[in-house]
């Protein structure tokens, strides 16, 4: 009883701090109307805060949602044809929609897609919600609270920088970004809220391989997790391997090798990333272009000190995963609980929204 | 009174529409086309005064508006063009008129179906529903989008290609394009997952030019797919780069014809390029002659566009056009104004990288137990050359 009675104490405490030390982010966005050029990653920081990456614009807004009620549909989320739905909301065919990214807000638990209106290169881009009840809908984005930050981003008539991926930890946005051009890493570090004066650092990460062969390897997706009580980035590079990279070294100017804790063989390309507990330990749920779920348990993720020997002959090294059967064609996903997911998976022409249990 | 009248749609479009002509009158439904600054709507006259007035105090939520009068796109059964959400838009009375104003404009071409419930009005009525055909005439046709050319131009590749930039003649579709892509080998066999494959596809802000990068994961050593299936590309075999003509351009249509480039793979370049290495053919002063850069490499043609440059002996840069030729060894560059007599500068980004992604500051992958490369600190590197002769006044 005492130690639940402590535990609820913790947990109190822990509410406070993060309510505070999260307190005023959408105090720190001004009204107005945000002049959003392409609309692509999302993630969500505190208070229902969303960011939106803008490739074209070379930006990224942190946009209130004002959506900051917990739903009390307990039913998973599950709108079949998402695609075409959509298309049919903006008057075009599902051919000519493209959807770029899915968020689901921590606190309402509603989705949040941004999809290009056409196939071209000035094809406009709408965020849409998509609530609990599967009711799809725009949201406008005129005369709301908002905030930019451009983005260090040289953009020349031919150059171009995709951000792959975003995230929120402390007070801080981790943006992961690929040029079009250079093959070079792009991590830059975001302070929360925007400042004009600080539009992020970029930081160079390498990769090694077997302590032997280094490269300076962009990493494709990640997403924050605590490693023995230290803030961590689980990173996917470009060519394959998932690292550790600590937060507290992803600080201006420095170069930071990420430490290889699985390879994932080859035809991988890693999606997206959920992190849950199930049973006492702490699991990673990957989403894979041709290699479905990938369910990698994270115990002993602080000990690994890197793969340093070549892996033959099909094998894995580091973590160990296992492939989840059954699910297959995921384009997004998000977590919605910590023991649901929502995915976005492919059959055929029709993209379906679907709630899975994380495995 | 309404409720005895016979509804009829006519189909006065100004646009061109299909669906049956109805002669009837009271209600019509049609397209107005799109004038400067003010997007197509569908209108619906022959509301009576009451329903416009009701209409116009109204207060009601999109939903209720969508029941009245809603617009559905494309094509299919009567079911299941009616199962479709609505369009976005928005609902008001002008001039006596129901107008719908999509959110987003009309698509060319492409099938609108209005549908009007009278008994939905605020003052309903017994007549039947009644759905309405419209389109907006199809864009006029243009030549069809080709692959122009593919860079790198040589034929000889490095074991350790990284990247090709693809460049169309017109914007193209985005999305999923990794399926009209394919690297073959000599016998025409598929390569399995010879390249990075990203949602985020990697194009310039115009839509005709995409780069595409070999999985890295297949070139760098030690790592687990190349351990496992060997590199994409190997020394001394024969390869085709296959870009498929159904790979639609940005207005739908599909390319003119597929594209292929053949070539052969040489040995992995794993040296960084030199600028110490590289050629300078200084022009004469007082004309506008080129600039000739050449190199002992072909190097990245996007990059080569970019991080490099000439300045002039007070250090300014001096404004011209670069071409590039010989399959990217030749770097011209023509200034805008006739050179002057004085000490100029070539200007290099220590960013810029050969085929193999190797820059002028690291390689791409730097063996740490064989510290043989060197790496530049700087963000660039520069060399001399005097113009002579006039001043060029």
């Amino acid at each position: 009883m005492m130690s639940r009675n402590r535990c609820l104490v913790a947990l109190a405490l822990a509410l406070v701090l993060t309510a505070t030390a999260s307190a005023g982010l959408t105090d720190s966005l001004k009204q107005g109307t945000p002049e959003i050029k392409s609309m692509g990653a999302l993630a969500f920081g505190p208070e229902g805060v969303l960011f939106v990456a803008d490739t074209r614009g070379g930006a990224i807004f942190a946009l209130a949602t004002d959506d900051t009620t917990a739903s009390e549909v307990k039913e998973g989320l599950k709108v079949a044809s998402l695609n075409e739905k959509i298309a049919s909301l903006l008057g075009i065919e599902s051919k000519q929609l493209k959807i770029n990214d899915l968020a689901i807000n921590p606190i309402s638990t509603n989705a949040y897609l941004t999809v290009s209106r056409g196939t071209g290169a000035d094809a406009p881009s709408v965020l849409v919600k998509v609530d609990r009840k599967g009711k799809i809908s725009e949201v406008a984005l005129k005369d709301v609270k908002f905030a930019r930050v451009a983005i260090n981003n040289v953009t020349t008539k031919n150059r171009q920088e995709a951000i792959t991926s975003m995230a929120y930890l402390n007070g801080k946005l981790f943006v992961a970004g690929l040029s079009n051009e250079e093959f070079a890493s792009n991590l830059r570090v975001i302070p929360v809220p925007f400042k004009d004066s600080d539009k992020g650092t970029g930081i160079k990460i390498y990769h090694g391989a077997h302590g032997r062969f280094e490269t300076a390897s962009p990493v494709r997706t990640f997403i924050p997790y605590d490693i023995k009580g230290e803030a961590h980035l689980l990173a996917a590079y470009t060519c394959t391997p998932l690292v550790k990279l600590p937060v507290s070294k992803l600080a201006p100017g420095q170069q930071i090798t990420g430490t290889t804790v699985a390879e994932l063989g080859n035809g991988n390309r890693p999606l997206d990333m959920v992190m849950y507990q199930k049973n006492g330990k702490d699991y990673l749920l990957l989403s894979n272009s041709r290699r479905g779920l990938m369910k990698i348990d994270m115990t002993g993720v602080d000990k690994i000190e890197g793969i340093t020997d070549p892996i033959r002959g099909g094998k894995t090294a580091g973590l160990k995963y296992e492939t989840i059967k059954g699910i297959e064609g995921i384009e997004q996903m998000a977590k919605l609980d910590n023991a649901r997911a929502v995915v976005l998976s492919r059959s055929k022409d029709a993209l379906n929204l679907e709630t899975i249990d994380l495995p | 009174m309404l409720s005895r009248c016979t509804l009829l749609l006519t189909t006065a479009f100004l646009a061109f529409s299909s669906g049956p002509t109805r002669a009837d009158h009271e209600y019509s439904i049609r397209l107005l086309l799109p004038r400067p600054g003010q997007p197509a709507v569908i209108e619906v006259q022959g509301l009576d005064a009451r329903n416009q007035e009701a209409l116009k105090r109204s207060n009601w939520s999109n939903e209720k508006w969508q029941a009245l009068l809603s617009v559905k796109v494309g094509t299919g059964s009567a079911a299941q063009i009616a199962a479709r959400p609505c369009l976005l838009g928005t609902y008001r009375i002008h001039n006596d008129r129901l107008q719908f104003t999509p959110r987003f404009p009309f698509e060319p071409g492409l099938p609108y179906h209005a549908s009007l419930d009278p008994a939905r009005l605020p003052i309903p009525t017994n007549d039947p529903p009644r759905t309405q055909r419209v389109a907006l005439p199809p864009p006029p046709p243009r030549p069809q989008a080709f692959v122009e050319r593919i860079y790198p131009t040589r034929n000889q590749l490095p074991e350790n290609q990284l990247k090709f930039y693809i460049h169309f003649s017109a914007p193209m579709a985005q999305g999923r394009v990794y399926r009209y892509i394919q690297l073959l080998d000599a016998k025409g066999k598929a390569i399995a997952w010879p390249f990075l494959e990203l949602d985020e596809e990697l194009w310039n802000p115009d839509g005709t030019r995409f780069t595409l990068f070999i999985d890295p994961g297949r070139i760098k050593r030690g790592l687990k797919p190349r351990e496992d299936l060997g590199p994409a590309l190997e020394e001394g075999k024969k390869y085709t780069l296959v870009i498929d003509a159904r790979w639609n351009d940005a207005e739908g249509r599909p390319l003119r014809e597929t594209y292929r480039k053949t070539f052969t793979v040489v040995a992995p370049d794993e040296a960084c390029p030199s600028l110490e290495k590289w050629q300078i053919t200084a022009p004469p002063g007082g004309t506008r002659r080129a600039l000739e850069v050449t190199f002992p490499e072909p190097l990245d043609s996007a990059l080569l566009q970019r991080l490099v440059w000439v300045v002039d002996p007070r250090g300014e840069k001096v404004p011209g056009t670069i071409a590039l030729e010989r399959e990217e060894t030749v770097w011209r560059f023509t200034p805008e104004k006739a050179w002057t007599a004085g000490e100029y500068r070539l200007l290099v980004d220590t960013r810029l990288e050969d085929l193999a992604g190797n820059s002028l500051a690291k390689p791409f992958e730097v063996d740490v137990l064989r510290k043989i490369e060197r790496t530049i600190k700087q963000e660039t590197v520069a060399r001399s050359f005097r113009v002579t002769g006039t001043s060029g006044r």
